[in-house]
C-alpha cells in the first residue's frame, strides 16, 4: 500500500525550504498555517489524480471518466472541480492569493464536509493596504510545495501530522504558551495509544483534539494491530477543539487517514459538544487527552455545571486540571479507560497539607474509589511549550481483578534521548514503557506497584518519582507547578482569612 | 461583649472561676461516653495485615482532625479492639498527657487514649477546645510511676465549662476560623518552601531568565550538572576569604561570665548571646560538624554585623571583586554538601575539602540577581512564619477568653456553625 517515499529528513528539507520563502512577511509560528493548508490541497489534488486515473482505466478513456465524476461526486473520495486542481494553481503568475483563494473556496462549495476547514486561509489578506503574502512570494512557495507528489501509493498518511509537528517544533518554540496549542509529541501519543489499546467496534474521544494527534496514532495503533479491513472493524472517534485553526487542523487530518470522526468546534468545558439525546454526556470506550495545563476556570464553571461532572469536588480556580479529569470521567462508559498527559503537579499538589486542600481530596476519592490504574512520569523538556516533565494518568473503570487495589507507578524520566532544542523518547524507551504497563511489571528503578494503603500513607501522592527513586533524582517539582502551588495555597488561605475577619468584626476585634 | 462589671451579677462563682450564669461546670462522664482503648494482640499477624480501620496512637494526634495514620488493623481485630464513631475526641493519658485530636470518622485506638464519644447536649468541636484549656488539669490528675498516667476514673472527673448549645457552637467556630486561617498559612508556607527549590534548581540550571528564554540558553554539562554556558566552574577558596584561625570557641561557664547582645554562632545558628565580638561585616558561616549538609537542607547561613564564631561553623567572605555572599549561600545550601564531609559517626566538613567545594560562577550582577531572587522568596516564608505566629497568639488569647467566658460570642449572629 502506502509507501513512505518521502523520508524524515527530505520530509524536512522540504518543509524548510518552505518556511524560508514565507520567512519576513510571515512570522515563524504562523509558518504552518499557510504552509499546512496548502500540503493539504496538494495531498486532495494528488489523491483526486489518482482516483482519476484508476476510472479512466475503468471506464475507457479519461474524458469519460471526468465526466462520470462531474456528475457523481460520490465516485472519488473529495471532488475538485479543475480550476481548484493543483497543476492549474501551479500555472498562475498573476492574482495567485485571489485565485487560490477562490480555489480552496470553490472545493469547499462542491465538499461540504471541507467547509469552515480548506477555506480558512485568506491569501489574498491585506495588512494596512499591503498584501500580507505577495504574489510572487506564493508563486515561489507553490513551487516549492509542488515538488513532491502526496498521492495514495506516494507517501503515508500521517504526512500532515508529521509536516504540523516539524513545523511546530522548528519554528513555534516558545509562542506555544500564549496560542494555546499544546501539541503532544509523537512519541508520547503512540505511547499513550498502546497503552489504551483500542478494541474493535470502541468510541474513542478527546474532549481537547488539538489537531487531532492523539486520536490519530489510536487509530495507527488499531491498524497496526488489527489491520486495515475497514469493513470487519472499525473504531469511531470523537474530538472537540476550541480553536478554529487548530480544528480545521484536526479536520484536515482525519480526512486524509479516512478515519469515522466527528471533529467538533467550541468549548468543551461549557458547552461539550458530544451529548445524548436526553441532554447528558455522551459516554466513550476510551478517552484520551493532553489538556492545557493548570488552565484557570472561574469557580462559577464548577458550581453551575449542568453535567454533573465535578463529583469529587471542585478543582482550585488557577488548576483545571482535576476538572479536566473529572470531565473525561464523566464521559467514560461503565467499564471505560481513559489516559491523559497533564502536568506533574496534578499527582503531587496538596499532598501533606495540614489542611484541607481541594485537588488532595479529589485525588484522594479516585484512589479510594481504585480508579487509578497507573501514573507514568515522562522525562523532562519533551513537550513544545515548556521545559516541565509531565505525567500520563491512566484511570480505568474496569480494573482487571489482579490489579484491584493497586497502582502502577512508571518513573520513565530518564529514557528519553537528549535533542535540540527538545529531548525525545526514543521508539526502544515507547516500548519498554508500554510493555511494563501492559504486563503490569515492576522493573528495578523503572516501576513499582504500590499498594492503596502506600498511596494512604504517602497522602496520595502519587508521584512516580516518590516511589520509584533514580540516582540522583530529587523531588524538586518543576518551577511552572511550584507557582501553582503556591497560588492554590494562597487562594484556600484566602478565604479562610475573609471569613476570619468577618468574625473578628463582628466581636469588634478588627477595625 | 467583654465582662461588663455592671453586669457582673449575670456571673457566678464556680470551681474553673468566675463565669456567666447560664453556663455550667459538669465532669467527662456527664457529656459523653469515655472508653479507654487498647491493643489487639500483636502476635496475631491477621489482625494487623490488610488493615481497613485507623489505629490512633499518641503520635498521630499532631492535627485538628487526625490526619496522621501510621497503623491499621484489619477486619478481623475489629471485635478485639476499642472503637469510636466520627466526632469523637480522642485524648492521650499515658506519657504525653492531654494531646487531643478530633476524629473524623471511625477509628480504633490504644490504651494511651481516652476517647469520649459526646452526647448530643455538648459540640463535639465544642468539646475538643476546652480540652485545649484543661491540660494542667489533666496533668495534674496524672499519678507517677515510671510514666505519668490518668486513669479513666479520674479522667471521667475532668471538670469542663458547659455553656449552652448554641453559645458552645459560636465558640467553636470562631476558634476554629483562626485555626484554619493559621493551617492555610502553614500550607503557604510549605508552598513557599518548594518554590524556593524549585526555583533554585531553575536558577543554577539556566540562570535568571524567563520561561520563554530558559530553552534558549546555552548549557554544558559539569562536574556540577548543566549550567549556562557562559558560568565557570571554580573551586571555594578561589572566590572566598576564609577566616577560620580567628574563631574562639567559648564554653557554656565562659559564655554565662560575658552575658551580653553579640550573637554567639555555632554550626546551624546563633545559640547564645556574649558581651563582645570577633568579626564585624557580612560573612557565610557554613557547618563544620554537627550539620545538615544534605540538598536543600540549611548547611550555611549569613550573619551580619559584629558578632562571635565558635569553631564548629567555617567563616567564609567572598571575594568582592568576584562573587557574592549571597549567591555563594544559596549554592551550598542548594548542593549536597554532605558528599564533601567524612567521619561515620560524627560527620565533618574539613576545612581543606570545603575549598575545594565546586562552585558555579556567573558573572557578578547575575550572581546578585539569583541571591536577590532568592532572598525575596525568604522574606515572603519569614513574613509568613510570622503571620502563623501572629494567629498562634491570637488562637490562645481567644481560646483563654472565649473559654472563661471574658468574651462572650452568644449574642453574635454571622457567627454560624461550622
Amino acid at each position: 500500500m502506502a509507501q513512505n517515499n518521502l523520508d524524515t529528513k527530505t520530509l524536512e528539507n522540504w518543509l524548510w525550504e518552505a518556511a524560508c520563502k514565507i520567512r519576513g512577511p510571515i512570522d515563524a509560528p504562523k509558518y504552518k498555517d499557510y504552509i499546512l493548508p496548502l500540503i493539504f490541497l496538494k495531498r486532495l489534488s494528488d489523491v483526486f489524480e489518482d482516483e482519476l486515473n484508476e476510472l479512466s482505466e475503468k471506464f475507457g478513456s479519461f474524458e469519460t471518466a471526468e465526466d462520470f465524476i462531474k456528475s457523481d461526486h460520490q465516485l472519488v473520495r473529495f471532488y475538485l472541480p479543475p480550476e481548484a486542481r493543483w497543476s492549474e494553481v501551479a500555472k498562475k503568475t498573476t492574482n495567485v492569493g485571489e485565485y487560490l483563494t477562490d480555489a480552496v473556496r470553490t472545493i469547499a462549495r462542491y465538499n461540504p464536509k471541507l467547509q469552515g476547514v480548506i477555506d480558512i486561509v485568506d491569501f489574498n489578506a491585506t495588512a494596512g493596504g499591503q498584501r500580507i503574502i505577495s504574489d510572487d512570494v506564493l508563486v515561489a512557495l507553490i513551487d516549492v510545495l509542488g515538488r513532491h507528489r502526496l498521492g495514495l501509493k506516494d507517501v503515508d498518511p500521517d504526512i500532515l501530522g508529521r509536516a504540523y509537528e516539524y513545523l511546530l517544533r522548528k519554528f513555534a518554540e516558545g509562542s506555544g504558551q500564549s496560542a494555546g496549542e499544546f501539541y503532544t509529541p509523537g512519541e508520547v501519543a503512540i505511547l499513550m495509544s498502546k497503552i489504551l489499546d483500542p478494541k474493535p467496534g470502541d468510541e474513542v474521544y478527546d474532549p481537547c483534539c488539538g489537531s487531532g494527534g492523539l486520536l490519530i496514532k489510536t487509530h495507527l495503533r488499531f491498524k497496526e494491530k488489527y489491520g486495515d479491513d475497514r469493513t470487519k472493524y472499525s473504531l469511531k472517534f470523537y474530538g472537540q477543539e476550541i480553536l478554529h485553526s487548530t480544528y480545521a487542523m484536526a479536520k484536515m487530518n482525519i480526512f486524509i487517514h479516512v478515519m469515522e470522526a466527528q471533529i467538533a468546534l467550541g468549548d468543551t468545558m461549557n458547552r461539550p459538544a458530544f451529548l445524548t439525546d436526553e441532554g447528558s454526556l455522551k459516554k466513550f470506550d476510551l478517552v484520551t487527552a493532553n489538556p492545557m495545563w493548570n488552565q484557570t476556570f472561574a469557580q462559577s464553571v464548577y458550581e453551575n455545571d449542568p453535567y454533573n461532572r465535578f463529583v469529587f469536588g471542585y478543582p482550585p480556580s488557577n488548576s483545571a486540571d482535576w476538572g479536566w479529569i473529572q470531565h473525561m470521567f464523566a464521559s467514560l462508559k461503565n467499564d471505560g479507560k481513559m489516559a491523559l498527559v497533564i502536568d506533574t503537579g496534578a499527582v503531587s499538589r496538596g499532598s501533606g497539607n495540614v489542611g484541607k486542600n481541594r485537588e488532595r481530596d479529589i485525588r484522594k476519592e479516585f484512589v479510594e474509589k481504585d480508579l487509578v490504574e497507573s501514573v507514568l512520569l515522562l522525562p523532562e523538556n519533551l513537550f513544545y511549550n515548556t521545559s516541565a516533565p509531565g505525567v500520563i494518568i491512566v484511570i480505568n473503570k474496569s480494573k482487571p481483578a489482579q490489579r484491584q487495589d493497586q497502582i502502577l507507578l512508571i518513573n520513565a524520566s530518564k529514557l528519553y534521548e537528549k535533542g535540540r532544542p527538545k529531548n525525545f523518547l526514543p521508539d526502544e524507551s515507547v516500548e519498554r514503557i508500554a510493555e511494563i504497563y501492559l504486563n503490569w511489571k515492576e522493573e528495578e528503578g523503572i516501576s513499582k506497584i504500590i499498594s492503596k494503603e502506600e498511596a494512604a500513607k504517602n497522602d496520595y501522592n502519587l508521584s512516580p518519582s516518590r516511589y520509584v527513586a533514580q540516582n540522583g533524582e530529587d523531588e524538586t517539582l518543576p518551577l511552572e507547578d511550584a507557582v501553582v502551588q503556591l497560588k492554590e495555597a494562597e487562594e484556600e488561605r484566602k478565604e479562610a482569612d475573609e471569613k476570619l475577619e468577618i468574625i473578628l468584626k463582628e466581636m469588634g476585634l478588627w477595625n | 461583649m467583654e465582662l461588663d462589671l455592671n453586669q457582673k451579677e449575670e456571673y457566678k462563682e464556680t470551681e474553673l472561676g468566675l463565669l456567666p450564669k447560664d453556663w455550667e461546670v459538669v465532669r467527662l462522664g456527664d457529656v459523653g461516653n469515655i472508653i479507654t482503648g487498647n491493643t489487639p494482640s500483636k502476635k496475631v499477624k491477621e489482625y494487623w495485615e490488610h488493615g481497613e480501620l485507623d489505629f490512633i496512637k499518641p503520635p498521630d494526634l499532631q492535627n485538628r482532625v487526625i490526619s496522621t495514620f501510621s497503623e491499621k488493623i484489619s477486619n478481623k481485630a475489629i471485635d478485639k479492639a476499642r472503637t469510636v464513631k466520627e466526632g469523637s475526641i480522642l485524648v492521650s493519658c499515658i506519657g504525653i498527657i492531654g494531646r487531643v485530636g478530633f476524629a473524623s470518622h471511625r477509628v480504633a485506638f490504644n490504651q494511651q487514649i481516652n476517647a469520649i464519644e459526646p452526647n448530643n447536649n455538648i459540640y463535639p468541636w465544642f468539646l475538643f477546645y476546652t480540652l485545649q484549656t484543661q491540660q494542667r488539669q489533666i496533668e495534674n490528675l496524672a499519678s507517677y510511676t515510671t510514666v505519668p498516667i490518668v486513669s479513666k476514673a479520674k479522667f471521667i472527673d475532668v471538670k469542663i465549662p458547659f455553656p449552652p448549645l448554641s453559645e458552645q457552637k459560636k465558640i467553636a467556630s470562631v476558634l476554629s476560623a483562626v485555626q484554619e486561617a493559621k493551617e492555610k498559612t502553614e500550607d503557604v508556607i510549605k508552598a513557599t518552601k518548594d518554590l524556593k527549590k524549585s526555583m533554585m534548581k531553575y536558577l543554577f540550571t539556566y540562570g535568571p531568565v524567563s520561561l520563554e528564554e530558559a530553552e534558549k540558553v546555552p548549557l554544558k554539562e559539569t562536574e556540577i550538572g548543566l549550567i549556562p554556558e557562559e558560568w565557570d566552574v571554580v573551586r571555594l577558596e578561589d572566590v572566598v576569604e576564609i577566616h577560620d584561625k580567628k574563631r574562639i570557641p567559648l564554653n557554656s561557664t565562659e559564655r554565662s561570665k560575658m552575658k551580653g547582645n553579640y550573637p554567639y554562632c555555632g554550626a546551624n545558628g546563633i545559640i547564645d548571646y556574649v558581651n563582645d565580638y570577633i568579626f564585624d561585616g557580612e560573612f557565610v558561616l557554613l557547618a563544620e560538624d554537627g550539620g545538615f549538609w544534605r540538598k536543600f537542607e540549611n548547611s550555611a547561613y549569613l550573619m551580619k554585623g559584629k558578632f562571635w564564631v565558635n569553631n564548629h561553623a567555617h567563616i567564609i567572605r567572598a571575594i568582592e571583586s568576584n562573587s557574592v555572599n549571597r549567591f555563594l549561600l544559596y549554592w551550598l545550601i542548594f548542593d549536597d554538601i554532605e558528599k564533601y564531609t567524612s567521619g561515620t559517626t560524627r560527620k565533618k566538613l574539613n576545612q581543606n575539602v570545603m575549598k575545594n567545594i565546586l562552585i558555579p560562577l556567573p558573572p557578578l550582577p547575575i550572581q546578585q540577581k539569583i541571591a536577590s531572587i532568592l532572598s525575596a522568596i525568604d522574606q515572603k516564608i519569614e513574613a509568613e512564619e510570622n503571620k502563623k505566629k501572629a494567629l498562634e497568639d491570637l488562637f490562645k488569647s481567644l481560646l483563654h477568653n472565649l473559654m472563661t467566658a471574658k468574651i462572650r460570642v452568644n449574642n453574635l449572629e454571622k457567627i454560624l456553625d461550622e
